[in-house]
């Protein structure tokens, strides 16, 4: 009788535990609203700011919202900053978790933009700032892309900024690539097909079954590093991604390598499959590339 | 002397224009057999022009007295992202040149659209006699004046779907989308840009309707199956100046070939485009199911491509 009144006291007190826990969570992070301030110096906000969450999503971005839903997409709220010559666009998107922000920042950010200090990581391009911290993707941009606003763009960033208090962390995956060589802005960290197919169309479907995947261009190939639950799940994810390359005539010339496969596309781009220490590893390149090289630097990163 | 120059220029003038005409006639001529055209060059006003003239002419589309309802890509604020109006005015005199009655927007076209074209100022009277359907504008909600339940019986996936009204009033449907790329379909072009004809429901229902999150295959189909509602009888495509990355909203990777491409078979159109954006056609799942539906050729081998410079 005393042992089940104490598993009983034991198991309330981790209920709620749990829910102090979640709604801990909750209260750390800043309302949306909040983060948006209500004025910047000479503009006024143009009426009142629209918020989308989940799927409605859809509702503001014609077209490409899957992206953000794959990734892990909570909220978002878009406002306009006007005065009489400019108007300056504000849009924060809060994603589920820090890996969710960081994976649309890389994803959304220009391959040309130059680093911000601001956020966690930040980019600007022209007249469009773009930064993750926290949960949070932050893109402001001035609408008619004139030099003449960079300060205010700029100003409305670091005052967004400072109202989230948190600093985000970069999935580990993400600091598994080659830094040497790797092209600026180039890395992608991604959790699905969609984001997958944007350095190169695999498929319809996540056939390499992937928890999350990184990767990044170097000088004359793409390199990619997908992670798995455990080594078993990564040998699963190879050997049906091996099947449904081997059954699409797009795919050619398959020759073994070491843990792994070398094989053709029909545009004469080269992939290569391996698995390294619980990793699929991937490379395409247009020309033959010195893959041993690339192994031992992926190697030293992934011990 | 002074009339042996004279005589000169007049002979040189003569005999350019005669060979500027001779080629643009010959291809007008031989566009009867045309199935696709592609027109490269700076002038994209003049591009859609020749490119329609190749294929016979807006006439050939057109009926006098008609009413010809044009879905052009334009909500977009980035350049490559919207057709560039110099292309959507150009189609649109072509079509009151033919005789239209009516043209009508079957989306919106914002104001600010137009005026990024340079020819704004000349023909803004000819855009302004066009009849916008405002009822249709992103992200457009379902409302039983201007849309309509439609269902579509020969549908794999799409079933019913919520359409604007003025489509089916419409005798003639002309489809002026951009090729760019898209994040999920990879190319967004003419097939993917019927989306526009629906409320926002509807293509969100395409979208996230499937058995998963992300069907790629079931969102391919709705496209295709869309078609379905009204054939597309034109398509104007703009190729000249798109992105290549982070579509279909942009900004991103810009690719410039200035070319213009125009066609009736909107499987050809769309198979051909893939190309210009170094996609196959397996690589864009809704040629393949438009093509099953009977809607074109994705064989760009069995299609009278023909392509004219200047």
């Amino acid at each position: 009788m005393n042992f089940r009144k104490i598993f009983r006291c034991m198991f309330l007190c981790a209920l709620f535990f749990q829910i102090s826990k979640i709604n801990f969570a909750k209260n750390n992070s800043p309302n949306l609203a909040d983060i948006l301030p209500n004025t910047l110096h000479n503009y006024k906000m143009d009426g009142d700011p629209v918020r989308y969450s989940g799927d409605d999503l859809f509702f503001l971005i014609d077209g490409g919202a899957e992206l953000y839903l794959e990734y892990g997409f909570v909220e978002v709220i878009s406002t306009k900053y006007v005065n009489d010559e400019n108007a300056i666009k504000a849009e924060i998107y809060e994603m589920e978790d820090n890996a969710a922000a960081y994976g649309i920042y890389t994803s959304k950010r220009y391959r040309e933009g130059s680093s911000i200090d601001i956020g966690d990581m930040g980019s600007i391009l022209n007249s469009v700032i773009i930064f993750w911290k926290d949960n949070y993707l932050v893109v402001i941009s001035d609408l008619n892309d004139s030099e003449s606003t960079i300060p205010d763009v700029k100003l409305l960033a670091k005052e967004i900024e400072s109202n989230i208090p948190a600093s985000g962390q970069a999935p580990d995956i993400a600091k598994l690539l080659p830094p040497t060589g790797q092209k600026t802005n180039s890395l992608k960290y991604v959790n699905g097909i969609i984001g997958l197919n944007s350095a190169y169309i695999f498929g319809h479907t996540n056939f390499f079954d992937f928890e999350d995947c990184v990767f990044a261009d170097y000088d004359d190939y793409t390199l990619f590093i997908m992670d798995y639950s455990s080594p078993d799940k990564c040998g699963a994810g190879f050997t049906n991604a091996l099947a449904k390359f081997s059954e699409n005539k797009k795919y050619s010339d398959f020759t073994d390598i070491p843990n792994g496969k070398l094989f053709k596309d029909r545009n004469g781009k080269i992939l290569s499959m391996q698995i390294m220490k619980g990793y699929l590893v991937l490379t395409i390149s247009q020309t033959e590339i010195d893959l041993n090289k690339i192994v031992r630097s992926v190697e030293t990163m992934l011990q | 002397m002074i009339k042996f120059h004279k005589l000169l220029s007049v002979t040189i003038v003569l005999t350019l224009s005669l060979v500027v005409f001779t080629k643009i006639s010959y291809a007008a001529d031989d566009s009867k057999k045309n199935d696709l055209v592609v027109v490269t060059g700076s002038k994209y006003f003049d591009s859609a022009v020749i490119a329609v003239g190749m294929l016979g002419g807006m006439e050939k589309f057109v009926p006098k007295g008609s009413k010809v309802g044009l879905l052009i890509n334009s909500d977009f604020e980035d350049k490559g992202v919207y057709v560039n109006p110099d292309i959507s005015i150009a189609v649109i005199k072509m079509c009151f040149d033919a005789g239209a009655k009516d043209v009508v927007f079957i989306q919106a076209v914002q104001e600010e659209y137009w005026k990024r074209s340079s020819i704004y100022e000349q023909y803004k009277d000819m855009i302004h006699k066009c009849i916008n359907t405002e009822a249709n504008r992103f992200p457009a909600q379902f409302d039983s004046k201007y849309f309509a339940k439609t269902q579509i019986p020969d549908a794999v996936s799409l079933k019913e779907s919520e359409v604007v009204k003025v489509l089916f009033d419409c005798d003639v449907f002309i489809n002026v989308p951009i090729a760019k790329h898209h994040a999920v379909t990879n190319l967004t072009c003419a097939l993917k840009n019927i989306m526009g004809i629906n409320t926002r429901a509807s293509n969100v229902h395409m979208h996230i309707g499937g058995k998963t999150r992300t069907d790629l295959d079931w969102f391919a189909q709705c496209i295709a199956d869309l078609h379905l509602v009204k054939k597309t009888d034109l398509c104007i495509v703009d190729a000249t100046e798109f992105i290549i990355t982070n579509g279909p909203s942009g900004p991103g990777e810009m690719r410039k070939l200035d070319k213009v491409v125009a066609g009736s078979d909107i499987v050809a159109i769309d198979a051909y485009c893939s190309g210009l954006l170094d996609y196959s056609i397996d690589d864009v799942l809704a040629i393949d199911k438009a093509y099953k539906h009977g809607l074109g050729e994705k064989d760009l081998s069995k299609v009278n491509i023909v392509e004219y410079s200047y």
